[in-house]
């Protein structure tokens, strides 16, 4: 029988991985008006990897293929660019569409429909009459830690100062010389390898499967536009409050129903018009 | 009394006033002209008659009917045609397809009918097909079977125009329609608008090219900053030696 | 003159269901009357019906629905719970078969359809989601995860052939409203709302209340291929029209052709046959992708339309010639003074 503070810790446990795919969703967004929908295949990939090869070789390995995979995308958007006339934005979607789809299928192909998990720490601590997850606390320090780093980074580096530049307006970026497209591809590559963080994490905390990639990528959006598509500081509080919700509906609801309540809260968001989704800021 | 007019509007953007205070009235049958430096509000003011923007301050009438809270399309349904700045046409389709985009306020099809084909839709179509053609030939677009897309930026323009008058409108609003124009383009599209006043259609127009607009326009607005700075027919305009100081940007 | 252009006219908006009911009338000679191969063409029909209307609101309309199998999922449990658990016939499950997804997609198309397509997108994925674990919790109406069995079958049929020419006829009427709404004033309306929706409000176009009314329709006809696919199989499960089949349907319109009536044809039989005769697993799922990707990439307009562009070209290039023809004479007529000031 876990209690109400229980339930709120697994939450944000949970939700900070919520953050970490949230994070990357956020920041592609921002810097190439695209919303990479192949977002929970990079966690998953790297999770599965990381699960069926094990060991501290499994997790960097895995964060690798998510990298690798995030380069694929970054190539393709490069493409499509050079290539294509984009007369519809939602063209580059549609492919990251195609690369969850594909993705999804890959891993089912791989390892099964069956969930995986990777080893990690199992004590659980007591206090006062709260039972706290040792995992836990080191999803939420690794979370954070990365959190602060990428924060630091876009504050007070050189990259940083381009990365927000382009996501404010790609022609003025242009205009004072900042490789705009690099810049994009960075994001897509270390969004990528963020997500396949999260996606480890995952694998140790709950386990990951094929369908992995569909959950995790709603996940992300949701936790994404809770607090409005704005950045990666709303994002990581988003994917917080979302954990919590969701601890908080498997724990009170009767079984199954829990599942719905990201889609809700997704139409809620959306419904309520603050989700912070006009396009064109990239193109100002 | 037949027309559209905006009585004291006042647009804000943040903190700056893109219109204070500005009154027009464009009666049917008429020709007005709205000339000013850019950033005079001149397409604001366009954006107000058309429901884009809802100003904060101020009416838009129809005909005494205070259409302010009217939505865009509404409005459009009502007999207010609007061609764009830069024209705003699918340059994947052919010129008649393109400028038959505009008959929409003249279709009055349910979805049924629509999905079914109904003998009435049928012979609809074919007037509306029938009509978009002639004022092809009318405007010298030629048979319409063109790409959009691979017209030149002075016939991009006169398509716009086109699309705005394949709908019918009673009040037609141009947005600089003949920039880039040719002498035989600018003399056919003048034609076509004297034509349209003579049926009485209101039409409002805002250019840059002053011989143009005083060799056409019954009345001339002009606009500085958001307000009207001279009010009167051409002669009285060519006569206002402020209006050329401040086109010349030259302090008053 | 006027009966020729009319006759015309009629030719050209109905050529695509005489092509596709000559390829139905020859599928059936050549299978005759028994034949297993029934199972793969039907197959292919049903996925027509859910992917056509995708690509009149998505190719015309610019609406990408991620549900439209979900929305079939709908109308196939409709038609289970009611035929199944409440002994109705087959034909009065049909009206609400197409009304249950019809007014769910009604409902939630107002508030999301106002918003970027980027929202649309992914809160149609979110509908299936919701659809599926909703389907799958709500075990004593639905069945839980394994479903419904025991429907009946097609009415009117007794064998496959001819349950196979109850779905051709339901594909027919679909491309014959496909092709009459793409030539009204309402089609137009559409595709302006694709093109440029500033452009569509200033001709009298209610934006939001047409893509309500496409994304709705579509959803309806996908209903009905789910009361067909309901009681052609006789069961249906969570996972018999959901995320997968989702997937796939965009698949289909974007591959053979978002912007016509039969390309979504041509994809649902490329699907379907290659799903058949390819290994399963990760070749299928990562060539789809790829497929999809390179599709999007080179030929947006999907396989159908690699016939036009080479046509127009050419007829272009003649066309082009003439209009410069007739420039040199106004102007010749200008200089001699006949022009106008």
């Amino acid at each position: 029988m876990s209690t109400f503070a229980e339930f709120v810790l697994n939450g944000i446990f949970l939700g900070v991985l919520y953050s970490l795919v949230a994070i990357p969703l956020t920041s592609i967004w921002t810097t190439t008006d695209v919303i990479d929908i192949n977002i929970g295949g990079y966690a998953t990939v790297a999770g599965i990897i990381a699960a069926t090869l094990g060991g501290i070789v499994g997790i960097i390995l895995g964060v690798f293929a998510a990298a690798a995979m995030g380069v694929i995308t970054g190539a393709l958007f490069y493409l499509f660019h050079k290539i294509s006339v984009i007369k519809d934005p939602i063209t580059i979607v549609l492919a990251t569409f195609g690369l969850l789809f594909a993705t999804t299928s890959a891993v089912q192909a791989a390892v099964g429909t069956d969930s995986h998990f990777v080893p990690g720490l199992t004590s659980i601590f007591l206090v006062s009459g709260t039972h706290i997850s040792a995992q836990g606390i080191l999803n939420l320090s690794i979370a954070t830690a990365l959190f602060i780093v990428l924060a630091v980074t876009m504050r007070y580096t050189l990259i940083g100062l381009k990365m927000r530049a382009a996501a404010l307006s790609t022609q003025s970026a242009e205009l004072i010389g900042v490789p705009v497209r690099t810049v994009q591809i960075t994001a897509f590559i270390a969004g990528a390898a963020i997500a396949g963080a999260a996606g480890i994490l995952a694998a140790i905390s709950v386990g990951i499967s094929y369908a992995s990639a569909t959950q995790f990528t709603i996940f992300a959006f949701t936790a994404a536009i809770i607090c409005g598509l704005k950045g990666p500081t709303t994002a990581f509080c988003g994917g917080l409050l979302l954990g919590v919700i969701d601890s908080l509906s498997a724990g009170y609801l009767p079984s199954g129903w829990s599942a719905l309540v990201p889609p809700l809260i997704i139409f809620a968001v959306l419904a309520s018009g603050r989700a912070g989704l006009s396009v064109s800021k990239a193109r100002a | 009394m037949a027309m559209l007019s905006a009585t004291g509007i006042t647009v804000e953007f943040g903190g700056f006033r893109a219109l204070d205070d500005m009154s027009l009235s464009l009666e049917s049958g008429s020709i007005l002209g709205l000339v000013g430096p850019n950033g005079a509000g001149k397409s604001t003011m366009f954006n107000c008659l058309t429901g884009i923007v809802r100003p904060g301050v101020g009416q838009v009438i129809l005909d005494d009917t205070d259409i302010s809270q009217w939505s865009v399309h509404r409005r459009a349904r009502a007999g207010i045609g609007r061609a764009f700045q830069t024209p705003r046409v699918d340059l994947d389709a052919t010129v008649l397809e393109a400028v038959l985009a505009g008959v929409g306020p003249r279709a009055h099809e349910t979805l049924l009918g629509a999905l079914l084909g109904s003998p009435w839709v049928l012979r609809q179509e074919k007037r509306f097909r029938q009509d978009v053609r002639q004022l092809l030939e009318r405007l010298n677009l030629g048979d319409g079977r063109q790409i959009a897309g691979t017209l030149p930026a002075a016939h991009l323009r006169l398509l716009e125009v086109a699309r705005v008058l394949a709908g019918d409108a009673r009040y037609v609003l141009l947005d600089e329609p003949a920039a880039g124009m040719d002498e035989s383009d600018r003399a056919v599209l003048a034609n076509t608008l004297r034509g349209l006043a003579q049926q009485g259609i209101g039409v409002l127009i805002v250019e840059h090219n002053f011989p143009f607009i005083l060799s056409l326009c019954d009345r001339i607005l002009v606009l500085s900053s958001g307000t009207v700075i001279a009010d009167g027919n051409p002669q009285e305009i060519r006569a206002n030696r402020q209006i050329a100081k401040i086109y010349l940007g030259q302090a008053i | 003159m006027n009966t020729g252009n009319l006759a015309a006219t009629l030719a050209v908006r109905h050529r695509a269901v005489l092509g596709f009911a000559l390829a139905a009338v020859v599928t059936m000679l050549i299978l005759g009357q028994q034949n297993t191969a029934y199972a793969t063409a039907t197959s292919i029909l049903i996925f027509s019906l859910i992917s056509i209307p995708l690509a009149l609101i998505y190719g015309h309309g610019g609406i990408v629905s991620l549900c439209q199998a979900t929305f079939a999922g709908m109308g196939g449990y409709a038609t289970a719970i009611l035929t199944v658990n409440y002994g109705w016939s087959a034909w009065q499950a049909l009206p609400l078969a197409m009304a249950v997804p019809g007014v769910l997609s009604f409902a939630v198309s107002r508030p999301i359809l106002r918003l970027p397509l980027f929202a649309l997108v992914l809160g149609t994925v979110a509908i299936g989601e919701a659809w599926s674990f909703g389907v799958s919790a709500a075990g004593d109406t639905t069945g839980g995860y394994t479903g419904i069995y025991g429907i009946p079958g097609i009415p009117l049929a007794t064998d496959d052939r001819q349950a196979f020419v109850v779905i051709v006829i339901m594909v027919a009427i679909m491309i014959i409203l496909f092709e009459n709404f793409t030539r009204t004033a309402r089609g137009r309306a559409l595709n302006s709302i694709r093109v440029d929706p500033t452009m569509a409000l200033s001709t009298g176009t209610n934006v939001a209340h047409q893509r309500s009314i496409a994304f709705t329709f579509a959803a309806a006809v996908a209903g009905a291929a789910g009361w067909y696919f309901a009681l052609y199989t006789g069961y249906i499960s969570p996972v018999s029209l959901s995320f997968n089949q989702d997937a796939a349907v965009i698949f289909m319109v974007v591959i053979g052709g978002r912007r016509s009536s039969v390309g979504p044809i041509i994809g649902a039989a490329i699907y379907v046959l290659f799903g058949d005769l390819l290994p399963g697993g990760v070749v299928q799922g990562v060539l789809f992708g790829a497929v999809l990707i390179l599709i999007l990439l080179f030929m947006q307009d999907g396989i159908v339309s690699i016939g036009s562009p080479l046509i127009r070209k050419i007829s272009n290039n003649m066309r082009t010639t003439k209009s410069d023809q007739c420039k040199t004479q106004e102007y010749t007529v200008q200089g001699s003074g006949h022009g106008d000031a």
